[in-house]
């Protein structure tokens, strides 16, 4: 299927006509054509980036209201010493999967269509990371301590206890966001180039000129480009899966009911890409409609995320149906009480039948293709499925810590408009960076898109009626 | 290449063509400039020197991880922590696979940059006026001067070969 | 296990099957940080006053004898100990207080004082953080202005107009040398002493002289007594009642062996008390009805044919033809039980109840021989008990007669305390000089011309008496910290002497009335806290049948309809305590309520009136109304709506500023104890801060709880759930010595008292109503409490929960900065200075015992407050976790000495501080690696458990499971 993967941007009804790979003369148009975001001026952009800068502002004023008052600030209590900041945790760096998972799995198993949204969800990975880096930190007593959790000579002579699993996060997150950011940057390296030799003016110029440092296309670059490059990804796939694991495992290693379980990791991965999958399409179409990239980003791109979307449900579904029946068959009243009781008809019912709805309900409306194929109705849905995986992590926080061993010490938890405004926050802080990013960046890898239509030209040449096109393969794509 | 003949292409394939004359011809120390990789040219991937650097720095890594948690909990101060042996081998497996992956990304990247040569900000290609096109829709092909069968006939060569243009690079020996 | 058969419920909180707590609780962190800072200030109270605690870092100025052999001088960073005496309500408990460079820090019982037997309630320990109130009023003042001792005496000490006599309010008092003095003061003529406490035991000196002509205190043992039957009678914890019972009724409790015998317990009660927690049968009805199942009680007795005292026949005659009552059947079989057990039973009545009843239970417990076995009676410690000289109503009547010519109220708070048919705040502005000796600016002191502050006990000398006689010297630890005066110097002032030092008048007294060489006597009464021999047992009082007679035949009148009971508060007493943190902080014993009262009411009754806990109710008595939150209670007889008085105080810049609702606006004379009344839904809610939201058990083996009878037919039931639980890793190389505790749930009644005792040991911070409302008490010690059974007759279980200092903790290994770890001698230690916060040991702690410090709460600590901190314990900061240490720091001393005197250290001689406290030792302490030590071989008993054992924590904190002992005869129908 790799071979006719390519093809599948043949295969493409919609209006915007054929996509840009074959209309665009010349390689030249093309790269102007990808370019031209980056020249332009953008009427709306200063109203954006300015009410996300506000946010973020908010952000950074309630984060040190919290580190100068206390977390008392929050709703946390005992038993729920854990809630919105553990769950806000969880769910960006959950929503952090989807780019190294599309950029290096996909790359890995050659889905070619996965070149136009690449660099897109790398960078929704990279600033959803800071997110995540944010709560582990804030959510300390002593937030000021936080590098006790890094192994360093000090006075005291103590180190980190590595047999907890929040210094495996400490690394894990860390590591993520270090390899997420090399690949990411040497990735652009080939486009900073053409931004830089396209550069209209000076200063431009010498900026992409530093950020490409040097870049000349050479063929001795391009061997060791691609096969590091191709390396990364073959690192970073299993990494992308060890991390949520890790973060699962924060959870897993405690032996409390509804934590202590061994199918967080790769429900808490499934649950990841689910969640990076619908971030993606929520900036995604936005941006596909906003720089009129229907052209680039085509319908078949929205078609293939939206399986995506339906697979990584399914799995997610089937670990909600797994977890009662394990509860269930392993016959502990602690776990059978949480599960089979607390969840679905406790205090906190609600949030546990909205994480169906959202997460396995809704998300069976991407069956219909002509729903897969409109962005409108695409965006709509994973906005649905973000709301219920944030809801799905609270859930599996608040509700375990909140009905445990000793009905004495249970208690329920509510959130304070502290904990609101922080999660807020940093949903316009994450805008914020990303703006920032579409207005100074390349955001669609032009160099792979050139190759990718030389590729299609050249096997047009040689199967001429190969133009008919070939929905199969188009829809082979999206089965990796 | 620092110095020799260039000559622009308008297109891929009058590249290759111009690239498998010159092998046939027997040079040797012959380079391309284009703006994406061009297969045909570049052959198949190579295990280059960069991946045993890689490869190392992952051993070196995860072992530095395991032997960290080993030393700080089991060595330097272990105590009892909830009855758990001081050697908990089973923890110790997550932060060494990550310093793994880490160590060997961050060396493989530079390692990366290095082998192409980079940073290097000013570069004599640089100088010729339209080479900046190189990375958008020109093929050049440079023969170095250092090559043995090089002399300066090469650049008429070059343009029957198709070449639009030949810049000379750098002043003749 | 018994408690696992029967039907579980949840609490009524819990309607919603899971649905957690009724109603969500107020944002405290929705306040700017100031507005949180200013509550926790009010709740620790208002500024920093450290003008007049400037002295206390000094020494006192007389020198005061150390309890043992203390180095005379005050060592740094070495405590001292004293012994001295507090006394409630007349009764003196002796205590030994723990100083600290000066500074009284930690309130213990005096083992040799016969009503502490080595234990202390709530009251008398928090009394310790009283002294340090910033809050406290420091000078004289006259209408408000700054005045001189001087000014006051010659202003009190006027000669009074003809018809006009000078009366004086004090509260009870069994203090000698104060009775000494009032009797000098009345010499003078034209000085009328009245004493009068809303809380007083009045009813049972009536009742006492109904039945035997005279005024005697019934000397109860519950150590001989094999059949206990309370009527509405909490002897196991109400206020001023001696630990001494609790310690003996536990001794008939212990089971070491299924050979011991053990005693049952009924308890007749309306509302649930700490005894009636602790009841094998207990049976709730309206306070009105006590009497009648008194009388059936009697009845049963008589019928069964004992004794042919002088007109007892008559008696028996009368009981027989009193109507019946729907009781009978109960008190039948009660009845039975205690002739089966002739002369080894009680029948003890509370001091809420009539003088009948009371009279009652004197004439059962003769009729059965009881008395001169398991009671005999003695004379009471309290100053005139019973006499006119307690009767309120001569004063009032003075008052209208306006022969008062001035009223000097010696301590207490009658304003806002008297009952409100009592008007005092209008009688008393009929009086043209009024005085009021206070040690808390007070509704009564602010109504009054002349205010003195009153001196804490800690910081003045006394003396008191104990229930049985015993008398006892209160020295003082400090120097007074305010410019006050003691009730004792005030009656002195009146005697003619207005310059007498507390000392001096104390002195002065025992020189007379002590006998052989006052230096002596002296010495060993400061020293061994005890200063004579109990007073000798009453020669048998004949209970005089014919008046019992009467009282059995008079027609009971049967009202129907709510009854409202008052009783004083677990926490605040009659509203004394309520300036103080610890105690409002308490949760009460049975409700777990903290910071708040409540109008209590069974579950039937409150589904009868659609009311829910949190519901605002107007409370009306007599006309009177009340608004006040609802809380339902399990256990809570139907048709009794009980509320504790003391709550309500309306006198600002005080901690008990607007907490709980005013139950004396609507208390009247007539009805002191138990009233008709109405309740009245009102608009709103009122939310409640408890400590435990979820009542029951949910089925789950966490207390044991057996019968008698199946515990002797499998004396090792328990057993399996101590064995130790399969691991991977094997156990860990034992140190020297292995600490571990044991908690017999057969002996605790969850009193309370341990809690607060590890609260002034280890400086537990208080968090206010919010920080409770929120989850965030910082208990290191709670006691459980769940309801099993029928809610309107539910079985009640107590537990006691600590750090259990698990063998594999589960706390540790998540923890990771290494800052929770294990200690060679088998602790489970916290190093504040080295958490960060994570809060991940609290998420894996299957107990929940450990505390987050969510704000400052140390650091906001008014100054004067932390003086009452123990200086060898670490104050936590922002951010960090805490949790019980099996006080270490009492370990490490106890080591530290024994490693200076190259010994070994003895079994027992580390205690911790809620072992120490506990009236009924249910706590043991000590090396479980030796098997000779005390909780070792306590821990050989067969009902030793461990709580959640299926996890394998190996908790070295276990529990000997609860046996009741039920009446088969009632358990058949």
């Amino acid at each position: 299927m790799s071979a006719a993967a390519p093809l599948e941007l043949l295969a493409e009804e919609e209006t915007g006509g054929e996509p840009v790979l074959l209309r665009a003369g010349s390689d030249a148009e093309l790269t102007d054509r990808l370019l031209a975001p980056l020249w332009a001026r953008w009427a709306w952009f200063p109203y954006a980036i300015g009410a996300t800068a506000l946010g973020s502002a908010v952000l950074f004023a309630v984060v040190g209201y919290t580190m100068v008052t206390g977390i008392g600030l929050w709703g946390n209590n005992i038993p729920v010493a854990w809630a919105f900041a553990i769950t806000n945790f969880v769910w960006w760096i959950g929503i952090g999967h989807a780019g190294t998972f599309i950029s290096a799995i996909l790359l890995l198993f050659e889905v070619h269509w996965r070149t136009s949204i690449n660099r897109f969800a790398e960078a929704m990975t990279l600033f959803a990371v800071v997110q995540a880096g944010l709560f582990p930190i804030l959510h300390l007593g002593r937030p000021w301590f936080a590098y006790w959790l890094i192994p360093y000579p000090s006075e005291m002579g103590v180190w980190p206890q590595f047999r907890s699993a929040l210094p495996w996060d400490v690394v894990a997150v860390t590591t993520y966001l270090t390899v997420s950011v090399l690949f990411w940057y040497s990735g652009l390296l080939p486009d900073l180039a053409v931004a830089r030799d396209r550069a209209p003016t000076r200063l431009r110029r010498q900026a992409y000129g530093l950020l490409a440092l040097g870049w000349r296309g050479e063929l001795g670059q391009w061997r060791q480009f691609r096969v590091v490059y191709a390396v990364f990804a073959g690192i970073a796939t299993p990494l992308v899966l060890s991390v949520h694991t890790n973060v699962s495992f924060d959870f897993a290693i405690a032996q409390l009911p509804g934590w202590h379980s061994t199918i967080f990791p790769p429900y808490f991965v499934a649950g990841a890409i689910y969640s990076g999958f619908a971030m993606v399409l929520q900036l995604m179409i936005p941006a596909r409609r906003i720089f009129r990239l229907d052209d680039v980003i085509t319908k078949n791109h929205l078609d293939n995320m939206g399986k995506m979307l339906l697979v990584t449900g399914w799995v997610v579904t089937y670990t909600y149906m797994l977890e009662p029946f394990l509860a269930w068959y392993g016959h502990d009243p602690f776990e059978r009480f949480v599960m089979l009781r607390n969840r679905p008809f406790g205090h906190y019912a609600a949030v546990y039948w909205l994480v169906v709805f959202c997460n396995c309900v809704a998300v069976q409306a991407l069956w219909v293709r002509r729903l897969r194929t409109s962005p409108a109705g695409l965006f709509v849905v994973a906005c649905i499925v973000q709301v219920g995986m944030w809801s799905e992590r609270f859930m599996l926080i608040v509700t375990s810590l909140q009905r445990d061993f000793l009905p004495s010490s249970w208690r329920n938890y509510t959130p304070t408009w502290v904990d609101w405004t922080i999660l807020g926050g940093t949903i316009s802080f994450f805008l914020f960076l990303f703006l920032l990013f579409l207005r100074v960046m390349p955001f669609i890898p032009i160099s792979e898109l050139k190759e990718m239509r030389r590729e299609i030209v050249r096997r047009r040449a040689v199967e001429a009626e190969t133009v008919v096109r070939l929905p199969l393969a188009g829809r082979g794509g999206g089965r990796a | 290449m620092h110095s020799g003949i260039l000559a622009e292409f308008p297109s891929e394939d009058a590249l290759v063509r111009a690239w498998e004359e010159l092998a046939r011809e027997g040079y040797a120390r012959v380079t391309s400039f284009t703006p994406y990789v061009v297969r045909r040219i570049a052959g198949p991937p190579a295990t280059t020197a960069v991946l045993w650097i890689m490869l190392a720095a992952a051993l070196l890594g995860g072992a530095g991880g395991y032997g960290l948690e080993w030393w700080c909990n089991a060595w330097s101060y272990p105590l009892d922590v909830g009855g758990r042996p001081f050697h908990a081998a089973v923890a110790f497996i997550p932060i060494a696979f990550e310093s793994a992956v880490l160590a060997s990304s961050v060396v493989g990247f530079f390692a990366m940059l290095i082998a192409c040569g980079l940073p290097r900000l000013s570069h004599p290609v640089f100088e010729i006026d339209g080479f900046e096109r190189a990375t958008v829709d020109r093929f050049w092909i440079g023969v170095d001067d250092a090559d043995p069968r090089f002399e300066e006939g090469v650049a008429d060569a070059l343009l029957r070969m198709g070449a639009l243009r030949c810049e000379r690079l750098g002043g003749p020996r | 296990m018994g408690a696992m058969a029967d039907p579980m419920w949840r609490g009524p909180n819990e309607r919603a099957g899971l649905g957690g707590a009724r109603g969500e609780f107020p944002d405290g962190a929705d306040l700017p940080p100031e507005v949180t800072r200013r509550g926790l200030l009010q709740i620790l109270g208002a500024s920093a006053a450290l003008a007049g605690t400037a002295g206390c870092s000094r020494g006192p100025p007389e020198d005061i004898v150390p309890y043992v052999n203390q180095p005379p001088e005050v060592r740094p960073s070495i405590a001292s100990r004293y012994a001295t005496t507090m006394s409630l309500g007349g009764y003196g408990i002796g205590m030994i207080v723990e100083s600290h460079e000066g500074r009284p820090t930690k309130a213990e019982g005096n083992p040799r004082h016969p009503a502490s037997l080595g234990a202390l309630g709530t009251f008398e320990q928090a009394s310790v953080l009283s002294l340090y109130d910033p809050a406290r009023p420091k000078e004289i003042t006259f209408r408000g202005e700054p005045a001189t001792w001087e000014a006051f005496v010659s202003a009190i000490t006027a000669p009074q107009p003809p018809g006009k006599r000078l009366h004086v309010l004090a509260e009870p008092t069994g203090s000698p040398h104060v009775a000494d003095l009032v009797r000098r003061v009345r010499r003078r003529g034209d000085v009328v002493v009245h004493f009068w406490t809303p809380a007083a035991r009045t009813n049972a000196w009536a009742g006492s002289r109904l039945a035997f002509g005279r005024v005697v205190e019934p000397r109860w043992d519950f150590s001989k007594a094999d059949v206990v039957v309370s009527l509405d009678a909490d002897f196991l914890a109400a206020a001023a009642t001696p630990f001494a019972w609790a310690r003996a009724w536990a001794a008939r409790r212990r089971m070491a062996s299924p050979a011991d015998t053990m005693s049952r317990l009924y308890v007749v009660e309306p509302r649930l008390s700490v005894t009636g927690m602790a009841a094998d049968e207990r049976l709730a009805v309206q306070a009105r009805r006590v009497r009648e199942v008194a009388i059936a009680l009697l009845r049963g007795v008589l019928a069964l044919g004992v004794g042919e005292q002088p007109g007892l026949e008559a008696a028996r005659r009368a009981s027989a033809s009193a109507p019946p009552s729907p009781h009978d059947a109960w008190a039948g079989a009660v009845a039975r039980d205690l002739y089966a057990h002739r002369g080894a039973g009680l029948v003890v009545a509370g001091d809420g109840q009539p003088p009948e009843v009371h009279a009652l239970a004197h004439a059962i417990n003769e009729a059965l021989g009881n008395a001169g076995s398991s009671v005999s009676y003695g004379p009471s410690p309290v100053f005139e008990a019973g006499e006119d000289s307690h009767d309120p109503a001569l004063l009032l009547g003075a008052i209208d007669r306006d022969e008062v010519g001035a009223l000097v109220v010696l301590g207490g708070d009658p304003v806002y305390t008297a009952p409100a048919d009592f008007e005092m705040e209008r009688r008393l502005a009929r009086v043209p000089t009024t005085a009021c000796l206070g040690g808390r600016t007070t509704r009564t002191g602010q109504a009054c011309g002349w205010f003195l502050p009153e001196l804490h006990f800690l910081e003045a000398w006394g003396d008191g008496v104990a229930f049985d006689g015993t008398p006892s010297i209160a020295q003082p630890l400090i120097r007074p910290m305010i410019e006050g005066k003691s009730a004792a110097q005030v009656l002195a002032a009146l005697a003619g002497a207005p310059g007498a030092t507390t000392r001096g008048l104390v002195e002065d007294y025992w020189r007379a009335a002590a006998t052989g060489a006052f230096e002596d006597f002296w010495q060993t009464a400061l020293v061994s806290g005890v200063a004579g021999p109990p007073a000798p047992h009453a020669d048998g009082p004949a209970v005089g049948w014919a008046d019992v007679a009467r009282i059995a035949s008079r027609e009971p009148e049967v009202r129907a309809g709510l009854e409202v009971v008052y009783f004083a508060d677990a926490k605040v007493h009659d509203g004394r305590f309520a300036d103080n943190g610890w105690l409002q902080e308490l949760p009460d014993p049975v409700t777990k309520l903290t910071w708040d009262n409540a109008v209590l009411v069974g579950p039937a009754t409150a589904a009868a009136r659609k009311l829910e806990s949190s519901d605002v109710v107007d409370l009306i008595v007599r006309g009177r109304t009340v608004r006040a939150p609802v809380l339902v209670v399990p256990g809570v007889a139907e048709g009794v709506a009980a509320i504790a008085v003391g709550y309500g105080q309306g006198v600002a810049d005080r901690v008990s500023y607007g907490v709980g609702a005013d139950a004396y606006r609507v208390r009247d004379s007539r009805g002191l104890w138990f009233d008709d009344a109405e309740l009245a839904k009102a608009a709103g809610s009122w939310p409640l801060a408890l400590t435990q939201e979820h009542w029951s058990m949910e089925g789950r083996p966490i207390v044991l709880r057996e019968t008698v009878a199946a515990y002797r037919a499998r004396p090792d039931f328990a057993r399996p759930r101590d064995a130790r639980s399969p691991s991977l890793y094997g156990l860990w190389p034992a140190g020297v010595r292995q600490w571990g505790m044991s908690i017999d749930l057969n002996a605790c009644t969850g009193c309370s008292a341990c809690v607060v005792a590890c609260t002034a040991e280890n400086n537990v911070p208080v968090v206010g109503k919010i920080g409770v409302a929120r989850g965030r008490e910082m208990h290191w010690l709670r006691i459980d409490r769940y309801f099993s059974g029928a809610p309107e007759a539910p079985a009640v279980v107590v537990q006691p929960m600590l750090c259990q200092h698990c063998e594999k903790a589960p706390c540790e290994y998540v923890c990771p900065v290494n800052a929770t770890v294990h200690s060679s001698e088998g602790l489970n230690e916290m190093v504040y200075n080295r958490c960060v916060g994570t809060r991940f040991c609290s998420n894996n702690c299957p107990y929940k015992v450990r505390r987050f410090n969510f704000f400052n709460y140390a650091a906001d600590k008014p100054a004067s407050l932390r003086l009452a901190m123990n200086p060898d314990v670490t104050v936590r900061a922002r951010g960090v976790m805490e949790k019980c240490t099996y006080c270490v720091q009492r370990i490490e001393e106890a080591e530290i000495r024994a490693r200076r005197e190259g010994r070994p250290v003895a079994d027992g001689e580390v205690v911790t501080a809620c072992q120490a406290t506990c009236p009924t030792g249910a706590i043991v302490f000590g090396d479980i690696a030796d098997r000779s030590t005390r909780v070792s071989r306590s821990m050989e008993n067969g009902r030793l458990y461990q709580v959640l054992h299926e996890l394998g924590t190996q908790p070295r904190t276990r529990y000997l499971a609860r046996v009741v002992n039920p009446n088969p005869e009632l358990a058949a129908g």
